[in-house]
């Protein structure tokens, strides 16, 4: 059974002139980069672009890569910056749902979850409302969120992406969450107790 | 009952952990936005185009900078040895028109040190013959002789002032 290489030593064969690291670094971090710049420009084209620079800064810049640390921190914080580049130019909207399925965010999978017809509709139409309100946070809280949550990154490694305190880290998804969950209820997909009772 | 729905209904309780951690399961279950197809290869193909770009460039950098350096060295090398020349020739002209002037001018000197002892040597031997000599001790003797004539004439004038 062949051994995955580590980031570490497809970084060294990277830097020796392998072209075939360069791919499988390319391809282990790809849906990452496309998942968490989507997420934070709301635009699937240009986060692929965005995506595709962070790439190519990386490998310019592979020489002063620090073994010692995460290769997947050290290249989110490249897009992280080139992200935030982007944003400021743009100065972006906040999207709403419509924005969200035009671009090109797949339908979930309904059929892959248990449970009766009215449960899977319902599951469905809720976890698009959930991405849908991730896209009216701020896109600091839902950098936060998708680094913490999807990429599993520690809140240090989080802190040094985005050049914060770790106590501000923790703040922003404290914050993301219960905005979250605000909208949410806002949206009544849920009665208050008070409603309720 | 949906994901959603716990996490929501947690958020209302103030249940703060059980929200959180459904919240973070919620999050890593949503659908992946994948990249396009061609992603990768694109991605990767422009990434070594760039590579090489910058390979090429910093080559050319290096042949272009090799070649400016030996350009200047040869330019700078040629001025400075017309320059040293230069140097050398002014310096040994120079050096020749100074020793000129530095033996005629001693030797002019040393010609007028000659006259001036000859003049000295001259004079010493004409004042130091003997009867010179006894010239002069006479004549120095009568000198002395008349002032004390003339003191002792002076003093008894003016006793015989005082008596009166």
């Amino acid at each position: 059974m062949p051994v995955t290489p580590s980031d570490g030593e497809l970084v060294q064969q990277a830097l020796a002139g392998s072209q075939s690291a360069c791919h499988d670094l390319v391809r282990r971090y790809a849906t990452s980069a496309v998942n968490l710049a989507t997420r934070m420009v709301r635009d699937r084209a240009v986060a692929e672009e965005l995506a595709q620079d962070a790439f190519a800064r990386a490998f310019e810049r592979l020489s002063t890569y620090d073994q010692e640390r995460r290769f997947a921190s050290w290249f989110f914080q490249i897009l992280h910056n080139l992200t935030i580049d982007y944003l400021r130019r743009k100065r972006l909207a906040m999207v709403s749902l419509d924005d969200l399925e035009e671009i090109g965010h797949p339908a979930d999978d309904t059929t892959a979850m248990g449970g009766s017809p009215d449960v899977q509709a319902e599951h469905a139409a809720l976890a698009h409302a959930v991405e849908a309100a991730l896209g009216r946070i701020r896109h600091e809280y839902r950098e936060a969120v998708v680094l913490r949550y999807r990429e599993d990154l520690s809140i240090q490694e989080i802190a040094d992406i985005m050049s914060l305190p770790a106590g501000t880290v923790k703040t922003y998804l404290y914050r993301a969450r219960k905005e979250l969950g605000s909208i949410l209820l806002a949206q009544g997909w849920i009665t208050t107790p008070s409603s309720a009772g | 009952m949906t994901k959603e729905r716990q996490w929501l209904q947690a958020e209302q309780r103030g249940q703060d952990e059980l929200a959180e951690m459904i919240f973070a399961r919620l999050v890593a279950e949503m659908p992946s936005i994948e990249p396009s197809t061609d992603f990768v290869g694109r991605t990767v193909r422009a990434a070594w185009q760039a590579r090489s770009r910058r390979l090429l460039v910093k080559r050319l950098a290096l042949i272009a900078a090799a070649v400016l350096i030996s350009i200047a060295g040869a330019g700078s090398s040629y001025e400075l040895t017309a320059l040293a020349i230069g140097l050398v020739v002014r310096g040994t002209v120079v050096f020749s028109h100074g020793l000129v002037w530095f033996v005629t001018s001693a030797s002019e000197g040393a010609r007028w040190w000659w006259i001036a002892e000859r003049i000295a040597t001259a004079v010493r031997e004409t004042i130091a013959t003997p009867s010179t000599a006894a010239s002069f001790a006479a004549v120095e003797m009568i000198a002395l002789l008349t002032l004390y004539a003339f003191q002792r004439l002076l003093g008894e004038d003016l006793d015989r002032r005082k008596v009166r």
